[in-house]
């Protein structure tokens, strides 16, 4: 168990390494959601009563929609074809690591760079004299729970879909972007018609950001958001256990391949 | 035995790739594995490595049926470059010496020595990504050997390799040899076997044809010498080679005279006397002709003996 963590950690730190070595893409991570946050908030300024409460507003769906979409299903996908592509999936697989120890490194990392992103939207957010009114901790179970969807979904497209680079964009766009739209990170859900509306109650991103926003904007407690964290710890399970299944069925073909 | 393999099968669907392969490398040996592309030399490395179970036969490494665990024993080479081009050097030493299982001082002492091996202590700092070919070859072989394997696997470690370069890592596999690893070498450079192996195993269709020293395999080839030549009338050539009692091997539009004692260029130019030859090498009898006369048979055209060769 504890050479699983080591390897984890180890796994984790090296993805980070990569990431702050890889300037350009950080810098558009940092500058997607804080340009997201900046028009958005600007755009609700009126409606809400200054810039200040239209960012608190703002903040948590364009902290787990514009920031941690990209970087924690878009991160995992680019991070499989990547190590696919440059052949140290092999090498890893060469190596007494276990499956386990790579996928939680990933997650370990991914969980990090969301609390990166979490600091810079809600740093802005203050700036602005917007703020988080509830519980800072049920605010982190929700980004934990919201990571953990994105990044075993980031492994199932990875490991299912995406067989060189130029594969990326394409099923993560598809089956994201709508998901977004319908899931409140822009606009408010109200605005769907009805149909929408059911329909967007089964979308994990909807549920990251009514349960982030009713803590963040209301200051709610647990018992206000259960529904929405048991659909989100439901779907995390789901969506680890999918990323698992595809991961493993990966390096079964890659061993036999190899 | 260090690796040993039995009567070894595997097939992928349909396609039967090795067909009863027989294997040993001895503790400290060097012993190299010559196969064309789909031989089943990839195949043989993934089943020694646990990556893929064999069909049938009995394997075993440092005495232990392949598995997860005795992948601390053994460090692979890839053929291709396969390193974290934004780390450093040392960045990927570490990173993969840790997944080895080595911690702290002892990764540290680890890192340092193979940085001194492999005379990398230049660009220890420096990113994978700004280095060149040859440097990069050299840390992937690093990562190969930052834990201090018992057994090495390179897999064809000079393909596209300059000449220079090459014979560094001729040296290397010497200095390898010299610390008592064992060296399992796969590769389809024959240069590179005779310089480096003590043994050889030729592999083809999933088995091993034959193995042994350079020696040894040298003795397969009827011949005390080889002349390579090419020539205008290549019946008339044959003719006459049947008529002096010489067998004739063509391979890929080369003839190659097997010789069953040593001669002199003139000697041999004047029992051709009248044989249109445009150019004529001799040379010892090597691998590569062991290599072809096993795995190519069917490309054997022995000499036709006739009275008169005109």
């Amino acid at each position: 168990m504890s050479a699983i963590l080591f390897d984890s950690v180890r796994v984790a730190h090296r993805v980070l390494i990569e990431l702050m070595r890889n300037r350009r893409l950080l810098f558009f991570w940092i500058l997607f959601p804080t340009l997201m946050l900046l028009l958005f908030g600007w755009v609700y300024a009126d409606e809400y009563g200054g810039l200040g409460p239209s960012f608190t507003w703002t903040a948590p769906g364009i902290l787990l929609g514009a920031a941690m979409f990209f970087s924690c299903l878009g991160g995992p996908v680019s991070l499989i074809v990547g190590e696919r592509e440059r052949r140290t999936l092999r090498r890893l697989l060469l190596s007494p690591l276990s499956g386990t120890a790579y996928y939680g490194g990933v997650v370990l990392a991914h969980l990090a760079i969301a609390l990166g992103q979490a600091a810079i939207v809600y740093g802005l957010t203050y700036a602005a004299g917007g703020g988080f009114r509830g519980s800072v901790w049920l605010g982190a179970l929700i980004l934990f729970l919201s990571a953990m969807c994105y990044v075993g979904l980031g492994f199932f497209f990875g490991a299912r879909f995406a067989g060189r680079t130029e594969d990326v964009t394409g099923p993560v766009a598809a089956v994201g972007v709508p998901l977004l739209v319908m899931g409140g990170t822009f606009f408010p859900v109200e605005l769907l018609p009805p149909f929408l509306h059911t329909l967007a109650q089964a979308d994990p991103i909807y549920h990251m950001n009514m349960a982030l926003k009713a803590v963040a904007q209301e200051g709610a407690d647990i018992k206000a958001i259960a529904l929405n964290l048991f659909f989100l710890l439901g779907f995390a399970a789901c969506s680890l256990a999918l990323g698992t299944r595809a991961y493993r069925q990966m390096l079964g073909r890659e061993r036999a391949g190899a | 035995m260090m690796i040993e393999m039995r009567d070894t099968e595997k097939s992928f669907g349909a396609r039967r790739v090795l067909a009863g392969l027989d294997l040993s490398v001895q503790e400290g040996e060097v012993y190299g594995l010559l196969g064309n592309n789909g031989a089943g030399k990839s195949t043989t490395i993934n089943i020694l490595t646990g990556l893929i179970g064999s069909d049938a036969g009995e394997v075993s490494v440092a005495g232990r049926p392949p598995s997860a665990e005795i992948r601390t024993l053994i460090g692979v080479a890839p053929q291709e470059i396969a390193l974290y081009q934004h780390l450093t050097c040392k960045e990927n030493l570490r990173f993969f010496g840790g997944i080895h299982r080595l911690r702290g001082s002892t990764l540290k002492q680890h890192v340092d020595r193979v940085v001194d091996t492999l005379d990398l202590s230049e660009y220890g700092d420096a990113r994978v990504s700004t280095m060149s070919g040859g440097w990069q070859r050299r840390v992937n072989l690093a990562v190969a050997i930052v834990h201090a394997p018992a057994i090495v696997i390179l897999d064809e470690p000079t393909a596209g390799l300059d000449v220079q370069a090459r014979y560094e890592l001729w040296e290397f596999v010497r200095t390898l040899r010299r610390d008592g690893t064992t060296v399992l070498l796969t590769t389809h450079m024959m240069d590179e076997a005779e310089s480096l192996c003590d043994r050889v195993g030729i592999l083809h269709d999933g088995r091993i044809l034959r193995e042994g020293s350079i020696d040894a395999l040298c003795r397969v080839i009827p011949a005390a010498e080889l002349a390579e030549v090419d020539v205008e009338d290549i019946a008339l050539l044959l003719c006459r080679a049947g008529a002096l009692g010489i067998p004739v091997r063509r391979y890929g539009g080369r003839t190659t005279l097997l010789l069953p004692a040593k001669t002199t260029l003139a000697d041999l130019i004047g029992q051709f006397e009248g044989v249109p030859l445009r150019s004529v090498t001799l040379r010892p009898v090597g691998i590569q002709q062991v290599f072809l006369e096993l795995t190519q048979p069917n490309r054997v055209s022995e000499g036709v003996g006739s009275g008169s060769c005109e």
